[in-house]
């Protein structure tokens, strides 16, 4: 069994494509590019991708994952040049490996990072860290969020492993690991909103765009990559 | 910039992946590069035009030409446009995100009668003046063509020009004029443009002429303005046909779109026109005269087009796939060279016999299809009428083959108010629906299958539409439809067999426009007006809002969609000629009405009129 490993960025204009969207553009791109992925077995084969953790749609993603499973063996810097040769523009693969038969990356990734950039024009510094420090003194942290089955309560502070500010060149960013998958489901706005509650003075309006940094399995309070991934993963 | 408040507005809206563009296989050309910049309009949202094939071949074949730049805009959904309105933003195009105004033609395409509102909304979008008459040389040339353009009347104060007929050539030669006007400045002056153009084969110009209409208000004649000469611009227009199917242009590398759009795979046409001469069938009559394609060119067509768009189907598609006369060889090829990708193979309007099935089976060794056939009626009188020479044993066998192959799934189409149509037919659809449900009962017992049997029976209401030899016919009032549909819900209370049926006063304003003139056209502005749009769709159509607008426009709705029309009394559409004689289309109407049968036109020649007149043969 053949299986890749495929780190991919998706950014700009396909960041609103929905899961499903974007399993097929990267089936047919796999088509154009010749890679010789292996089928589903039963009346309506399905070329065997599986992607690690689906993408709210309208939010870019800058280190994603998903699996693919080979009929025969490439090598994965041939993979590489020839699919972003195929890609549309705003998805594009930045790394790939060969792995075993691995657990699948839905079920070994709990949790994702994301950088959430705020209008400078509405954020004074000094107060950003202030909120920042309060909300991670804090033992839990309560919100309502609406979903299509009504109100569900969140601990956002639960679901927080790490917070901090950083700078870009025209803002201020807030940076966070949060919890996904099993353990916990928390979205970096409700974080940002969270952080801003602990102060006076700013506002929902100061979120410019929030974004998705990375997918990982936190263990231990450390943060590996699945890409980098040890022997108590091969199935 | 505008990408800038999109990027704030797509966070608002439904599927903002439909506004986004830059698919594989879009084209951006550069704006000052070309001569002529053209816009795509198709009327209603985008998964639904990016299934056209016209789009797909226009757009590769104006794009690959270098002087010129095709880009495309859909109709925004309800939500866009309230954001587009409220913000000032009028109606950009796909690829380069430019008001469409800014464009040198807006083209729009005529797929069916009740997108028509679309256009003049979308017109109104872009901020474009509604009637031509209105228009200047500041704003872009508004063209039309497509299957309705054969009756192009209703929306003759709103066009430009209609091209009538295939669009391959006639296009590029009109564009080519377009372009030695603009390179002098915006085409001036534009009556001087358009009377060019008229003079382009299978282009009608409706400024040019001038419809006549008795005491009663009713239509009478369509003449040439008195400015205008015979010997410049025909009193009759007829179609432009392809002459070289085989070697016509086909876009090898179509935009695969992101969403899942209606036909989500690649459209290979084999098969152009169509033999049968059902008598219903519009269709089957404008696309005369029957051509088809190579074997080969096909295969080469199939294996470019896969490998340009890596699309995991491909459909055959064709107004009858069954008649290509190698579709066998085809299929087959296809599955031997395609089969280890996977590649479905799609085989939409089938004939509908046991021959069908066999090309079915073939391609089931890659994919599973759905299985459609269409036996129109309930009778084989009824049949006869329309010419659909289909028996039932013909219907049985094809499904108790299509059970025994597999299929556990069938559906069947029929339509209901067809001429000469009595109880008894309405009672012949519910008992074919049940002779298939037997059939596949013992068929799938037979072969042991867990799967449970499902029939699905979708009847439309006819309208008859220009051009058919029952183009005289009026339709079936909307309480003799509703009647009927009733009556045949009532016979088919059957948990295996599911029953779709379709608004018979959708049908009915269909039907007015469908062989509507210029004073229907009227009521489509009061229509929109009164905030009609996406009248296709049933959440949306407004049959109150219709009436209203008929009403105020002084259509006589019943006089259109309802009254038989007599030989002698000249319609809306007779200076658009599709090809055939119209005594002979009176002739086919009158062996309707005694149930007469016409053999298809390969089989023998019933001389519509159509191979003589452009030089070709079947």
């Amino acid at each position: 069994m053949n299986i890749l490993r495929v780190e991919y960025a998706i950014t700009g204009e396909v960041a609103f494509l929905s899961h499903l969207e974007v399993t097929k553009a990267f089936e047919r791109a796999i088509r154009r590019a010749e890679i010789p992925i292996a089928f589903s077995e039963g009346f309506n084969p399905h070329p065997k991708i599986a992607i690690g953790a689906p993408l709210s749609v309208g939010m870019a993603g800058k280190h994603e994952y998903l699996d693919l499973e080979l009929r025969e063996a490439i090598s994965p810097v041939n993979f590489k040049e020839k699919i972003n040769t195929k890609l549309p523009v705003g998805m594009e693969v930045l790394m790939a490996r060969i792995i075993p038969k691995a657990k699948p990356l839905m079920a070994i990734i709990n949790s994702a990072s994301y950088r959430v950039e705020l209008d400078a024009d509405h954020v004074d510094i000094a107060v950003l860290k202030q909120a920042v420090k309060g909300f991670l003194a804090l033992e839990t942290f309560l919100f309502e969020r609406k979903t299509q089955k009504g109100i569900k309560t969140i601990d956002v502070r639960k679901g927080v492993h790490e917070l901090k500010t950083a700078f870009s060149v025209l803002n201020f960013d807030l940076e966070m690991l949060l919890a996904m998958g099993n353990d916990g489901n928390v979205r970096p706005d409700e974080v940002a909103l969270a952080v801003f509650a602990q102060v006076e003075g700013l506002s929902k309006d100061a979120i410019m765009k929030s974004y998705r940094t990375g997918l990982f399995i936190f263990k231990d309070g450390k943060r590996i990559s699945p890409m980098n991934f040890g022997s108590e993963d091969i199935v | 910039m505008k990408e800038l408040i999109l990027q704030k507005i797509l966070s608002k809206v439904q599927k903002p992946v439909r506004y986004l563009g830059n698919e594989w296989n879009a084209v951006k050309k550069d704006w000052h590069g070309t001569d002529v910049k053209f816009c795509f309009a198709f009327p209603d949202v985008y998964e639904v035009g990016m299934s056209h094939l016209g789009l797909r071949i226009l757009y590769g074949l104006i794009n690959d030409n270098p002087h010129y730049l095709m880009e495309r805009v859909f109709a925004p959904w309800k939500d866009m446009e309230e954001q587009l309105r409220t913000n000032n933003i009028p109606l950009f195009s796909l690829e380069s995100y430019k008001p469409v105004k800014e464009f040198d033609v807006l083209g729009f395409t005529l797929q069916y009668e009740l997108s028509y509102t679309n256009i003049l909304n979308m017109m109104d979008l872009a901020g474009i003046p509604l009637l031509a008459s209105e228009r200047g040389e500041d704003m872009p040339l508004i063209i039309a063509g497509g299957p309705c353009a054969f009756n192009p009347e209703p929306l003759a104060e709103y066009i430009d020009c209609f091209f009538i007929g295939e669009g391959e050539e006639a296009l590029p030669e009109a564009l080519e004029i377009l372009r030695t006007y603009l390179k002098a400045g915006k085409y001036a002056p534009k009556k001087e443009l358009l009377l060019k153009l008229a003079q382009i084969p299978g282009i009608y110009v409706p400024s040019l002429y001038q419809a006549h209409y008795d005491e009663t208000g009713h239509f009478v004649d369509m003449t040439l303005m008195p400015d205008v000469s015979k010997n410049e611009v025909p009193e009759v227009i007829s179609k432009r046909v392809v002459a070289d199917f085989d070697q016509v242009y086909f876009p090898l590398n179509p935009i695969v779109p992101f969403m899942e759009v209606v036909h989500d795979r690649v459209m290979l046409e084999i098969l152009r026109g169509c033999e049968r001469g059902c008598r219903f069938c519009q269709a089957g009559i404008i696309y005369r005269p029957l051509r088809e394609k190579k074997l080969e060119t096909l295969k080469k067509q199939a294996k470019e087009s896969l490998s340009c768009t890596g699309y995991e189907e491909i459909a055959l598609t064709s107004l009858s796939s069954a008649d290509y006369s190698e579709i066998s060889n085809l299929t087959k090829d296809l599955v031997q060279t395609h089969g280890d990708d996977k590649i479905g193979i799609s085989l939409p309007s089938l004939r509908v016999d046991a021959f069908s099935v066999d090309v079915a089976k073939e391609i089931q060794k890659v994919r599973k299809t759905g299985l459609t056939f269409a036996p129109e009626a309930g009778t084989q009188r009824l049949r006869d009428v329309i010419n659909k020479g289909v028996t039932e044993e013909d219907i049985l066998t094809a499904v108790t083959s299509a059970f025994q192959a597999g299929w556990h799934q069938v559906k069947l189409y029929f339509m209901i108010g067809l001429p000469t149509e009595t109880e008894e037919d309405i009672r012949g659809i519910a008992e074919i629906a049940k002779k298939v449900v037997y059939a596949g009962e013992s068929a799938l017992r037979a072969r042991r299958s867990p799967k449970r049997l499902k029939v699905s029976v979708s009847v439309s209401c006819f309208v008859p539409k220009a051009h058919t030899p029952f183009q005289w016919y009026g339709q079936n009032t909307i309480s003799q439809l509703e009647e009927k549909q009733q009556f045949l819900r009532s016979l088919l209370k059957d948990k295996r067999i599911d029953y779709n049926w379709h608004d018979a006063k959708t049908s009915f304003v269909e039907a007015i426009v469908a062989k509507g003139d210029r004073k229907v056209g009227k009521a489509i502005l009061s229509a929109w007006e009164k905030g009609c749009k996406f009248d296709g769709w049933s959440e949306f159509f407004n049959f109150e809002k219709w009436m209203e607008a008929f009403k105020e426009a002084g259509v006589d709705t019943a006089y259109f969609a309802n009254q038989d029309i007599p030989y002698e009394v000249s319609l809306p559409w007779e200076h658009i000629s599709a090809g055939v004689g119209k005594d002979w289309l009176w002739k086919e109407y009158d062996k309707a009405l005694a149930a007469g049968l016409t053999p298809s036109c390969r089989t023998e020649c019933s001389a519509c009129g159509v191979c003589p007149q452009y030089d070709l043969k079947v």
